[in-house]
């Protein structure tokens, strides 16, 4: 196993509110503490060349995750190891095989053509100059982006400086790349082409990625598996195929109909099946597919009006996701 | 520590340095005049005072322009290379620690090496000519014992100069706007820019004994006069280690903390 | 009027916004009175007198011109030249006051503040602790507030003067500091203008820059005779009605240039 999480805990210490001036004084000298558990005894395990996604509400631990894989957070209890090492004990060897990519932070120097950054990761990292080289080039043809090089930062445009960033995770042939919100604010064409070289990393060079994001469409075209926090506890962890399988109950069927006796109403005869849309030909209905089913509900409506069109769909990994996480709080 | 592999590292962070300088021309330019012109205002005003006597008790004309282009050199070395420490604070905050955590290299080494203000390199080079100019006015003959102890100054002025700036600038790390404590020190460095001998035993003792920035300049100076039985060669580098081990302490102590609440 | 006063009232609540930032000025000015007072008191402890000076004279020249001269380091240039810089140039050139009576309103509150809670508390303490002289007359006092007042009008040209030619330039800091060190020097802020050679002496004398310390001071301690002042103060006068012209000519030349380039 490449990385391995066992028991893993991490608590902040937030200073108590005091509440009043008398006892404001008192904890000048005598400090209360309100203790937070920002991840709460996980356990994960991930092999060499897999693609992890990552995902929670915010505030649910992910970045406090990642940080302690990373060696920038200590754990409180538990053991992270990376390569067969602590992390926190051994950061820098660690991290001279781990890439980090953050989706609103820039690596790279504001004033120098981006080709200078990278001659300082060079150096950083200690890349051999023909393997340097060699990655360059192929970065560059892989997201075209031979001009950019030259040109310093500043001058970029959002989705440029990202392209720059992420080859800069990759010059030193990182054996794991932490991904956060990796494509975020940028536009479809960016982020294609950087989806497409993530997957070729992984492919090709069988690079492990974990992927923190709230763009589900960076989720399910880099990662196979899926791990999901809430409120620092793991409630799912597995293949984003068999999460949709297990937990994808919910189904949308949307209707076109000659004249719709439901419009503008807000209840549908049959018990859990809710409206969610309905306007004078439009019907749009939704139902958990194992307390009802289909055929039953299009039978009813077909017996008052005609239908014209129908569509059933089942939620995307977004809405599951969602669904998941409300069910989870409610516990 | 891996001495090689920093150096080089040191000489990469120095060729973004330039770069960035060439960058803006005309800034690089007002820089250059507006440092050279903050610094000698106190120096027109402390020349004037002195100009009334001949000179400051016994600090003539020209030991004069020794202490304050020997205080100026490392005050522009510091701006060099060890101005990032004053965004500690901003660092902090923004969680850009974290980017240097995540990388096989000191994180000291390289939020220094973040930001090089070569401009400042410059100014030291006029700094650097007033300095010989007063030697040479002063006639004082450099041997291997003035040499050493020039060489002494540069290294050890300028550990303990941004030593202390790294100690308080440090303190962000736990309390909340810490760096203002460093601004008022930086406010305090004023007073050695003089002859210290001048002010009340207090002053001298606070800059000698409390906050060492006597040693940055001010003993040097008397030391390449042969004005103080202090045994300055011996006493720099044991007041720059002091500085610098408790710079580093505080540094890792703060860092530590870092890393167990990440705040 | 009004405007004039809710201008006023605005940059009162803008510094009391950033009431820290005074606490830290008030601490430099301080460092720099003491600075100068130690000098002073060294070069005195040979000499009774001093170009017409007593010790006690020289004190409250210290004391007043530090006071003065430290509102150098504020003024308008930043502001102004950050309008551009941020492009709320226009949303202050759309409003139905002209962007100069702005300007100038802003100023007049800095003063007052200064004035109030730095200016006379601050020369009360000094002047009690350190040992100083109070005004020579009640007449000269009278003239000296009539000095000082008008001196807004000189530093209110200059910044405004300041803050356009930072417009051309990124560097609008480096241009400010340039600023605050030459008018320290040159309006007698560092050091009395007499210590300066003859020539220098004269010239300067009947600059713009000495009706902002150096005229003030010297009516202050009575050192002018009242024809003097008087002429002094119809110099400052005429240096306003010049500055304000030249300044007002730059001034429409380079909003041209701003507004054609869009900010």
């Amino acid at each position: 196993m490449q990385i391995e999480v066992n028991h893993l805990v991490k608590e902040y210490k937030r200073k108590k509110d005091p509440g009043s001036v008398g006892k404001a004084l008192a904890s000048m000298f005598h400090p209360q503490y309100d203790v937070f558990r920002a991840v709460d005894d996980i356990n994960f395990q991930i092999r060499k060349g897999e693609a992890v996604g990552y995902v929670g509400p915010n505030g649910s631990g992910k970045s406090t995750t990642i940080k302690m894989l990373s060696g920038v957070l200590t754990p409180t209890a538990g053991k992270v190891l990376v390569n067969g090492l602590e992390p926190s004990k051994n950061r820098m060897k660690v991290n001279k095989h781990v890439g980090v990519v953050f989706g609103n932070r820039s690596v790279l120097w504001w004033d120098v053509p981006v080709i200078e950054s990278y001659r300082v990761l060079q150096q950083l990292y200690e890349i051999p100059e023909n393997r340097f080289r060699q990655n360059l080039e192929e970065f560059t043809e892989l997201m075209e982006m031979e001009e950019l090089l030259g040109t310093p930062e500043r001058q970029l445009s959002l989705g440029q400086k990202m392209k720059c960033n992420i080859a800069a995770a990759f010059l030193h042939d990182p054996e794991i790349v932490y991904l956060d919100e990796p494509t975020i604010g940028l536009d479809s064409e960016s982020k294609y082409k950087i989806r497409k070289f993530i997957r070729r990393m992984n492919e090709e060079r069988k690079t492990t990625f974990i992927v923190t994001s709230h763009d589900f469409q960076d989720i399910e075209s880099l990662c196979r598996r899926i791990i999901l926090i809430n409120h620092g506890k793991l409630v799912v962890d597995d293949k984003i195929e068999n999460v949709r399988k297990n937990f994808d109950r919910r189904k949308q069927i949307r209707l076109e109909l000659e004249n719709n006796p439901w419009n503008q109403k807000t209840v549908f005869e049959i018990p859990g099946v809710e409206i969610l849309h309905s306007q004078e030909s439009e019907l749009v209905l939704e139902f958990d597919s194992e307390e009802n089913d289909s055929i039953r509900i299009i039978n009813l409506i077909a017996e008052k009006t005609r239908i014209l069109d129908v569509s059933i769909n089942g939620q995307d990994i977004e809405s599951i996701i969602r669904d998941i996480v409300k069910q989870d709080n409610r516990k | 520590m891996r001495w090689k592999y920093y150096a080089k590292l040191w000489l990469c962070y120095m060729r973004i340095g330039l770069l960035c300088m060439t960058q803006y021309p005309a800034d690089t330019l007002i820089w250059l005049i507006s440092m050279i012109v903050r610094e000698a205002c106190g120096f027109i005003g402390i020349l004037a005072v002195a100009s009334v006597t001949g000179g400051l008790g016994t600090w003539g004309f020209y030991e004069i322009c020794l202490l304050f282009s020997m205080c100026a050199v490392i005050e522009a070395i510091g701006q060099a290379f060890f101005d990032n420490v004053w965004s500690i604070d901003k660092m902090i905050r923004r969680g850009e620690m974290d980017v240097f955590l995540i990388r096989p290299a000191s994180p000291f080494v390289q939020m220094l090496g973040q930001i090089m203000h070569f401009q400042a390199v410059l100014s030291m080079v006029v700094y650097v000519g007033i300095l010989a100019w007063s030697i040479h006015g002063i006639g004082l003959s450099v041997g291997v014992r003035e040499i050493v102890l020039l060489v002494e100054y540069v290294i050890f002025g300028t550990v303990i100069n941004s030593g202390i700036y790294t100690i308080f600038n440090s303190l962000n790390f736990w309390i909340v706007q810490g760096d203002d404590i460093a601004v008022l020190v930086q406010t305090c460095r004023e007073f050695v820019k003089y002859p210290l001998q001048v002010f009340p035993a207090a002053i001298q003792g606070f800059f000698t004994y409390v906050l060492p920035l006597g040693f940055v300049a001010y003993y040097p100076v008397l030391g390449l006069l042969g004005r103080t039985d202090m045994p300055v060669m011996i006493l720099l580098p044991c007041v720059a280690a002091l500085v610098a081990g408790i710079a580093a302490v505080i540094w890792r102590l703060g860092l530590k903390g870092y890393n167990s609440t990440g705040t | 009027m009004k405007k004039l006063y809710y201008l006023i009232r605005m940059t009162f609540q803008t510094k009391f916004a950033y009431i820290k930032a005074f606490w830290f000025n008030i601490f430099g000015t301080a460092v720099s009175i003491l600075i100068y007072y130690f000098l002073w008191k060294y070069v005195f402890q040979s000499r009774d007198e001093l170009n017409g000076f007593t010790a006690v004279e020289i004190t409250t020249y210290v004391i007043i011109s530090r006071l003065l001269s430290s509102q150098f380091s504020g003024g308008i240039n930043r502001e102004f030249s950050e309008w551009v810089q941020k492009g709320n140039i226009v949303v202050e050139l759309l409003r139905p006051v002209p962007l100069v009576f702005t300007l100038f309103g802003k100023r007049v509150g800095e003063f007052l503040f200064f004035i109030l809670f730095k200016g006379i508390p601050v020369s009360i303490l000094a002047t009690f602790i350190l040992g100083g002289t109070g005004p020579d007359g009640a007449a000269n006092f009278a003239l000296f507030l009539i000095s000082v007042f008008i001196s807004i009008g000189l530093m209110f040209w200059i910044e405004v003067m300041v803050g356009l030619i930072s417009f051309f330039t990124l560097n609008s800091y480096g241009i400010g500091y340039t600023k605050t060190a030459l008018m320290s020097i040159l309006s007698g802020g560092i050091v009395p203008l007499f210590l300066f050679p003859e020539g220098v002496e004269k010239v300067l004398d009947y600059m713009p820059f000495a009706g902002m310390v150096s005229v003030p001071v010297h009516i202050y301690l009575g050192k002018y005779t009242a024809a003097e002042a008087f002429s002094f103060i119809g110099l400052q006068i005429i240096w306003v009605a010049l500055l304000g012209i030249g300044v007002m000519a730059f001034y429409r030349f380079a909003i041209k240039k701003v507004v054609v380039q869009g900010g």
